[in-house]
């Protein structure tokens, strides 16, 4: 039998399952119906007909040819997650853990969302498998992303305001986990990142892999040849994972790039392995951004996507091992990398995946022409126009 | 360990079973309302009849606690009341004469980082168990060691979800008492217990001798009164947080408020 305390849920020293003993059994529950579910071929079947002719997979590789020009070094191909349904990979996972859900005979899905984009895609995978739903938002987040707000209530979610602690997605994640706590029978919790008790850091790795499965074969067709170096942004750390994972065995580089803020030093960041340390948040072991009373410190930054304590396990495991290495990128520069790629490529980034791009564009310019880097364009930006035009000072 | 050498929690259960009682057991965040009166509290309690106090160690991400500890939580945590308080606290207890054991409680990234930093001795030498709540035995070898070392008892929570054949596990890493759930949720008062209360009750005490103490959601005589029917001792946490910090929102005194509520709700004679 399997469950929370397998090996397989840990990442070297990270990773396991750190929960009130009440959500013990729901975790053992889910660890078994993943395991049967993720061997059965309808499932699968049931899964690839959503995501193909529903959610319009698979999402295209793209030549970058402006910024690559701009860049002046290697060649950038994007790797369209902007494309899937609901504008980002988060659908990816929401509508696999959806599936399951309801194979589990569970009739309520809860779910955290920060940027709201988790949260839109759980309500959309609802609305379409015709389960109910309650999405936890921070209040700070359901100000910022007023548009997910509603886009939620549009797909018949109800959207619950946490007002507790620093009012933003760690917030949230508290209030849906307490929320399971008190109703385990009939409850799924559908969490949105590769973060949290084990199985969801296996459950979230797995069912976003399409991201580099999809990539990998596009690039090998396209290119001739493996890509040089794989960039993606860090949030919690599922678009990263996804693409990264079917790359493991190639001798390709990879970078995450986290939210830098207003910069390390600044204390306003959320760049976990630049200012962290390692300690237990949400159920697992992983590198976090505390004060040395073990204190979960608040975080900044300009995308609410990547505004989290606390990064994935595994990218923890993978950055120890020397696998995976691990930068940054600020507001400033995520910033003027979103405006970049609208204007070169006619594609508005989200802005998390803007820290990505900020990132290839300070540091890629010295590598080679005949090099390739593939970043994962993890979702649009028509969710943050209105931000960045506050910052701007226009009110639209 | 030392054949014959009971901790200061067996002692107050081995002295409880003598007299024929049951144990009450006080919960107070520590903190709440503020520091000094913790101290006031903690001695009304102890003159109230209390048996054993537990202590809640503020987490910035409380998650299995209601609204009530959550403030409490925060308000400590804006005050800037971290673990040496604590100790501050505990150390002037004892200093004027406090007789009572006292069980942390708390979550286990603090903890982590008290073990990491080698404070945990020091700043938890008054203490005499500990429990956390987001630690299940199957995570807790460190932990366990720690507190051995340490002298510290450790307490795990049996829930209403705890399937049967896990709490020989669970009893089998604890020490002092059990503490077991009443009912799936968060910290906060409930208005029924649910009635498999106590078949649950009685499955822990046929697989540990152990004492087992029942907690979370008990707020009122009644409530307090079945519990004591069937176990070693009941737990009030978020009933007296929220007497206490109502009090203080209002101007009013929350010692004598807490003490009034105390006498309300313990249902033991003298
Ligand atoms: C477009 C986009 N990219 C990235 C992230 C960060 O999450 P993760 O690190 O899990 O991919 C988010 C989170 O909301 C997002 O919306």
């Amino acid at each position: 039998m399997t469950g929370p305390f397998d090996p397989q849920g840990r990442y070297g020293r990270y990773g396991g399952a750190f929960v009130p003993e009440t959500l013990v059994e729901p975790l053992y529950e889910l660890c078994s119906a993943w395991d049967s579910v993720r061997k059965d071929p309808q499932f699968h079947a049931e899964l690839k007909e959503l995501l193909s002719h529903w959610a319009g997979r698979p999402t295209p590789l793209s030549y970058a040819p402006r910024l690559t020009e701009h860049l002046g070094g290697p060649q950038l191909w994007l790797k369209r997650e902007d494309l899937n349904h609901t504008g980002a990979h988060k659908l990816n996972n929401a509508l696999g853990q959806a599936l399951l859900a309801r194979r589990m005979g569970k009739t309520h899905i809860i779910a955290e969302t920060g940027a709201g984009q988790h949260g839109v895609a759980t309500a959309t995978a609802c609305a379409r498998l015709g389960l109910d739903c309650t999405v936890f938002m921070g209040t700070i987040d359901a100000e910022r992303q007023a548009l997910n707000v509603y886009r939620m209530q549009l797909l018949g979610a109800r959207v619950r305001r946490v007002d507790s602690g620093s009012r933003t997605l760690k917030d949230a994640i508290n209030e849906a986990l307490r929320h399971w706590v008190a109703d385990s029978a009939s409850t799924y919790y559908l969490l949105g990142s590769a973060l949290g008790p084990h199985p969801y850091p296996s459950i979230v790795r797995e069912l976003q892999s399409i991201i580099g499965l999809e990539a990998r074969a596009q690039v090998l067709e396209r290119c001739g040849q493996l890509p040089d170096l794989l960039v993606a942004c860090v949030g919690g750390g599922s678009n990263a994972i996804g693409l990264f994972h079917p790359f493991r065995d190639d001798p390709c580089r990879m970078i995450g790039v986290e939210a830098g803020g207003e910069g390390p030093g600044s204390g306003r960041h959320a760049a976990r392995f630049a200012g962290g340390s390692v300690g237990v948040l949400h159920g697992t072991r992983t590198w976090l951004l505390q004060d040395e009373w073990g204190q979960i410190l608040e975080t900044h930054s300009v995308s609410a996507g990547l505004d989290y304590p606390a990064v994935g396990p595994e990218h923890a495991f993978l950055r120890e091992q020397g696998r995976v290495e691990f930068s940054y990128a600020t507001d400033q520069q995520a910033l003027k990398a979103f405006r970049l790629c609208s204007e070169l490529e006619g594609i508005i980034p989200a802005l998390e995946s803007s820290h990505a791009l900020a990132w290839v564009l300070h540091e890629c310019a010295a590598m080679k022409r005949d090099e390739v880097v593939l970043l994962n364009l993890s979702g649009r930006g028509d969710k943050d126009v209105a931000q960045v035009a506050a910052l701007d000072g226009k009110r639209l | 360990m030392k054949a014959k050498h009971l901790s200061p929690i067996q002692q107050r259960f081995e002295l409880l079973s003598r007299q024929g009682r049951k144990a009450f057991v006080p919960y107070l965040s520590l903190g709440n309302p503020e520091l000094g009166s913790c101290r006031d509290l903690a001695l009304m309690l102890e003159d109230c009849g209390a048996d054993i106090l537990e202590l809640g160690l503020p987490f910035t991400d409380p998650i299995a606690d209601g609204p009530t500890n959550q403030r409490a939580a925060q308000r400590a945590i804006e005050a800037g009341i971290r673990a040496e308080h604590l100790a501050e606290l505990t150390a002037e207890l004892r200093g004027i004469g406090f007789s009572l054991p006292i069980v942390l409680f708390t979550y286990y990234n603090p903890l982590i980082q008290l073990r990491r930093r080698g404070l945990l001795g020091d700043l938890l030498k008054d203490i005499d168990g500990v429990l956390v709540t987001d630690l299940p035995p199957e995570e807790a070898q460190e932990h366990i060691g720690s507190c051995r070392e340490s002298q510290l008892d450790t307490i795990f929570l049996a829930s209403p979800t705890t399937p049967s054949s896990r709490l020989a596990q669970i009893c089998a890493v604890s020490s002092g008492f059990l503490y077991c759930v009443s009912s799936e949720g968060v910290t906060g008062s409930r208005s029924e217990l649910p009635k498999e209360l106590e078949s649950r009750v009685t499955e822990l005490k046929q697989t540990s001798a152990l004492p087992v103490c029942v907690g979370f959601g008990i707020s009122r005589r009644e409530q307090a009164e079945r519990v004591c029917q069937v176990a070693d001792g009941y737990v009030i946490g978020s009933a007296l947080g929220a007497v206490i910090e109502d009090a203080w929102l209002g101007g009013a005194d929350p010692v004598a408020a807490a003490r009034e509520f105390v006498r309300k709700v313990d249902p033991r004679g003298p």
